[in-house]
């Protein structure tokens, strides 16, 4: 696959003087043709101002945006051929369905008999035949929804940008609509940028996903390997439910480092910050998935041991927390399928999971949001 | 099952239905009544008694017969849809470019070009006089350089010039609303579908701020056609609906006559309302935004050159009569030359003796009135908003019923309601409190209302589950929240109320007049100093009405205007 979408040390500047603010500072990613890409984080991360330096809506202050080898920088929006989705959809209220979506076709001059065509057609793909006559105020916030997506692909444009598409729907309808945007794009073979706050939403439809912290692109990856291998204890921690473990680098091992935990055991983990170079004695962080973490003498015993004694346990419908205390200075959080019979609050237990699931991170990162 | 009876207590609690229905019944006097008596009037013919027998279209048919009123009508119509139209070409640019164009000194801009509409407008079109009249400054000067002699001012053009030059913010401040407040996603999905800037104004922009533009249209239609002071100073013969009016009242006392012209103009009022109101309904219009950001500022160089000189422009020209009266009220001497010779502050100690009566009137007036509509437009408001009646539409119509009456229609009204029948009420301050409470009450009704709507109803019920009483709940609870808005109504309200002149000018008698009549008499009698004196210290009472609203709500002066 080719490199469609490129872009190369971006940089976006608000404000003059003591006010200036950053949005983003040196954003560098490649999009591939056809692939969904998501530009995930917090708010104020800047993946929307990415977003809209991509559409043209802003100039970068710095670097360059190409795309298809042409170059996008300073080019004017109507001229680049997007179609974009926005939050607020910006329907355009004094006109009808038929209306909003044949505008960009009515712009690029098409036969009156060619915009009908193509009305129709792209309202049977999102499924909303019919309502040609209302008004936006006259349908519900899905169905909106589905006609700025409609009025974005009725012209077959180059690139599909989403920004928050799903943001003002309901927590059903969100799960059900962003299944509806991945098959529409995969059957318009689209290349498209979507832009979001929800981890889940991003993990659940992307191809790849870029995760932005502070203006920055923090990592670029699959879903899977944004997940399970996280570059930073910030990505790790915003991509999910996660354990963090207090510990002290013993000596490298390879490719891996030795750790000892605060209650004296001893593990050769994976670094998960390949930039990181531990020196004996620093203090480490280290990270697993509460789904990776066993509890009790289920069969099928994982490789590390350790004890511990239940602290709490919750029940959250599909999943059953349990909150151990393994002599560290935070509890263990293990999720397992089902309630265990003889594990309450004071029992002890034991503790098990596979070295391979464990990352090590320097002690000095933490989750974003919680001061250094 | 059996079947639990409402508990009556809840619905019909004591002080409420007293408080509310006394509202009700002052309501029911001194509005419904009054409005009644104008329109069963303007059938009857003059001193006869209300009998079917009696009933005759005679004051509406004048309409067809006499040249004078049918002159009248043609008049009215053609100075308030040329200031209309004016008032678009002067206050849509003028938005767009505050809007939409980085210059600099916006809230200064939006302040000064609130300013006319605070001023009584008969004081700016007096200035005209001044400037443009047969010793006008601006006259002798064309003559002297140029050697042209200006039209005269007096008659149409100069009351087309007072209307727009007056009223032209409406359509400014309404359009520029409209701007600033559109969410920039819609003009920014245009763009992206491809469309050019020009296709954007034209497709999008233009059509979001068209109902807006209209309604400040019609509120500049409106305005002129109920508007008294201006077609009387600049008037002279050439008579309009308002002049009309008054001329039955003060030349023949006949109040039947002058109700069937005032309804005549109510009818034009209501229809500009209703095509408003058809024109909004239509287009149905509703915004979905998420985060608001502020509007795309243009900023090439030509563009802001041409914005700051349009903007300087206008509101030069539209504050330039103010300044004149401001200049005139210093004026001890004028020579053979159109400007004073000599200046002191002889008017203003001329007018302290001899117009202290009115300056008072005018402020226990305004201050009585306010009070009393602040009270009931807002206990109606409660009663709309909170009441589960089913009835209510019944309760916004009436209320807002003045909206759709000229000042000088309500004037002609509470005169006819109040000076033959049971409750006589002419000749006393009381007369023009009531007619000021009936044509302010709608706007602050309005206001509360809308602060109401606001107001989460469990905030109420929280405070009755805590065992607290309509009485305490609504005044401990529900009306310190409503308050901020309230009292934005009410400053707006006092100091239009000074200005008044349009009313006050049917119902004053010799103990009860008003600064504004003070001044329009010193117009009459040609004393221009004490008139710009009065004038210049009215313009201030105001301006300091304003700014103390500003402060204490921390509003502009521009977004009061824009709530009312």
């Amino acid at each position: 696959m080719t490199a469609s979408l490129v872009l190369e040390g971006v940089c976006k500047e608000f404000g003059a003087g003591d006010q200036r603010v950053a949005a983003a500072r040196d954003v560098s990613f490649q999009v591939r043709e056809g692939e969904l890409f998501t530009l995930l984080g917090p708010s104020g991360c800047g993946k929307t101002t990415t977003l809209r330096l991509i559409a043209g809506l802003e100039t970068p202050s710095a670097g360059k945006i190409s795309f298809e080898g042409q170059d996008f920088t300073s080019l004017p929006p109507y001229r680049r051929n997007l179609g974009m989705v926005f939050q607020s959809y910006a329907l355009y209220p004094h006109m009808s369905i038929f209306e909003n979506v044949a505008y960009g076709l009515r712009v690029r001059r098409l036969s009156q008999e060619e915009i009908l065509r193509r009305v129709r057609g792209v309202l049977n793909l999102v499924g909303l035949a019919g309502l040609e006559a209302r008004r936006p105020a006259q349908l519900s916030g899905g169905q909106q929804q589905r006609i700025a997506l409609a009025r974005a692909l009725v012209y077959g444009p180059r690139l599909l940008l989403l920004d928050e598409p799903l943001s003002n729907l309901d927590a059903k309808l969100r799960v059900y609509m962003r299944e509806e945007i991945r098959k529409i794009q995969q059957r318009a073979r689209i290349t498209t940028i979507y832009v979001t706050h929800d981890q889940e939403e991003a993990l659940s439809i992307s191809d790849r996903v870029a995760v932005m912290y502070a203006g920055r692109v923090e990592q670029v990856g699959t879903p899977t390997e944004m997940y399970e291998a996280p570059a930073s204890v910030g990505v790790a921690d915003f991509l999910g439910k996660a354990n963090f473990l207090e510990a002290q680098v013993v000596c490298r091992q390879d490719d891996r480092i030795r750790v000892r935990l605060a209650s004296g055991a001893t593990l050769d983990v994976d670094r998960g910050d390949a930039t990181w170079d531990p020196m004996e004695g620093e203090p480490a962080t280290l990270f697993i998935r509460p789904e990776r973490v066993r509890v009790g003498d289920e069969p099928g015993r994982l490789a590390v041991r350790l004890p511990a004694t239940v602290a709490r346990l919750t029940f959250l419908g599909g999943i059953v927390r349990y909150s151990l205390d393994v002599g560290e200075e935070r509890p263990v959080l293990a999720d397992g399928q089902r309630l265990l019979p003889g594990l309450e609050p004071g029992t002890p237990a034991t503790v098990h999971f596979d070295l391979a699931d464990l990352r090590a991170y320097p002690g000095n990162q933490r989750p974003w949001g919680e001061s250094p | 099952m059996t079947r639990v009876r409402p508990s009556r207590w809840r619905r019909v609690d004591p002080v409420a239905t007293v408080v509310l229905g006394l509202a009700g019944l002052i309501l029911l006097l001194f509005l419904v009544y009054p409005i009644s008596r104008i329109v069963l009037n303007s059938f009857l013919p003059l001193d006869e008694p209300a009998r079917l027998a009696n009933v005759t279209l005679a004051n509406f048919s004048r309409f067809i017969s006499a040249p004078l009123y049918r002159r009248a009508l043609v008049h009215s119509l053609v100075v308030s849809l040329a200031a209309s139209l004016l008032g678009l070409l002067l206050g849509l640019p003028l938005a767009f470019f505050v809007a939409r164009v980085r210059i600099p000194g916006k809230t200064v801009l939006l302040s000064l070009g609130t300013l006319p509409l605070v001023v009584p407008p008969f004081l700016g079109a007096y200035a005209w006089i001044l400037l443009l009249g047969k010793n006008g400054i601006l006259t002798a000067l064309v003559k002297g350089t140029l050697g042209l002699q200006l039209p005269s001012i007096y008659g149409a053009p100069g009351i087309i010039l007072a209307f727009t030059l007056g009223y032209f913010p409406y359509v400014f401040l309404l359009t520029y609303g409209a701007l600033a407040s559109a969410d920039p996603a819609l003009e920014e999905s245009a763009a992206i579908m491809g469309a050019d800037r020009w296709r954007i104004t034209r497709t999008i922009a233009l059509p979001l701020v068209t109902p807006a533009i209209a309604a400040g249209m019609v509120i500049v239609f409106m305005q002129s056609l109920g508007s008294f002071g201006v077609p009387a100073v600049l008037g002279g013969e050439y008579y309009v609906l308002t002049t009309l009016i008054y001329f039955q009242i003060v030349g023949y006392f006949d109040l039947n006559a002058a109700g069937a012209i005032a309804l005549v103009s109510v009818g034009f009022t209501a229809a500009s309302l209703y095509l408003l109101h058809s024109l909004s309904q239509r287009r149905g219009y509703i915004t979905v935004t998420g985060a608001t950001r502020a509007a795309r500022q243009l900023d090439g160089v030509g563009i802001r050159i041409l914005a700051m000189a349009y903007c300087v422009l206008v509101l030069a020209v539209a504050l330039v009569p103010h300044l004149m009266i401001l200049m005139t009220s210093f004026a001890e001497k004028w020579g053979r030359g159109a400007l004073p010779t000599a200046f002191s502050l002889g008017n203003y100690r001329r007018i302290f003796t001899a117009a202290w009566g009115p300056m008072k009137n005018s402020f226990f007036l305004a201050t009585v009135a306010t009070l009393a509509a602040a009270i009931l437009g807002t206990l109606m408001a409660y009663v709309a908003v909170r009441k589960a009646l089913r009835t209510r539409w019944v309760l916004d119509l009436t209320i807002t019923l003045p909206f759709i009456f000229p000042g000088i229609a309500v004037g002609v009204a509470i005169l006819i309601g109040f000076s033959t029948g049971p409750l006589i009420l002419s000749g006393t301050w009381l007369i023009l409190v009531v007619a000021y409470v009936v044509r302010r009450m709608p706007y602050i009704f309005r206001s509360a209302k809308a602060a109401l709507t606001q107001i989460d109803p469990a905030m109420e019920e929280a405070s009755a589950t805590c065992g607290a009483s309509w009485l305490r709940t609504s005044t401990r609870i529900t009306f310190p929240l409503m308050f901020p808005s309230i009292l934005a109504g009410a400053i707006i309200t006092f100091s239009t109320l000074l200005g008044e002149l349009s009313t006050t000018i049917i119902l004053y008698s010799a103990r009860w007049k008003t600064m504004t009549v003070a001044i329009y008499e010193y117009l009459l009698a040609d004393l221009l100093g004490p008139a710009s004196a009065l004038g210049t210290l009215l313009t201030i009472a105001v301006l300091a009405s304003m700014l103390l609203a500003n402060k204490l709500l921390g509003r502009t002066l521009g977004s009061l205007f824009r709530m009312v």
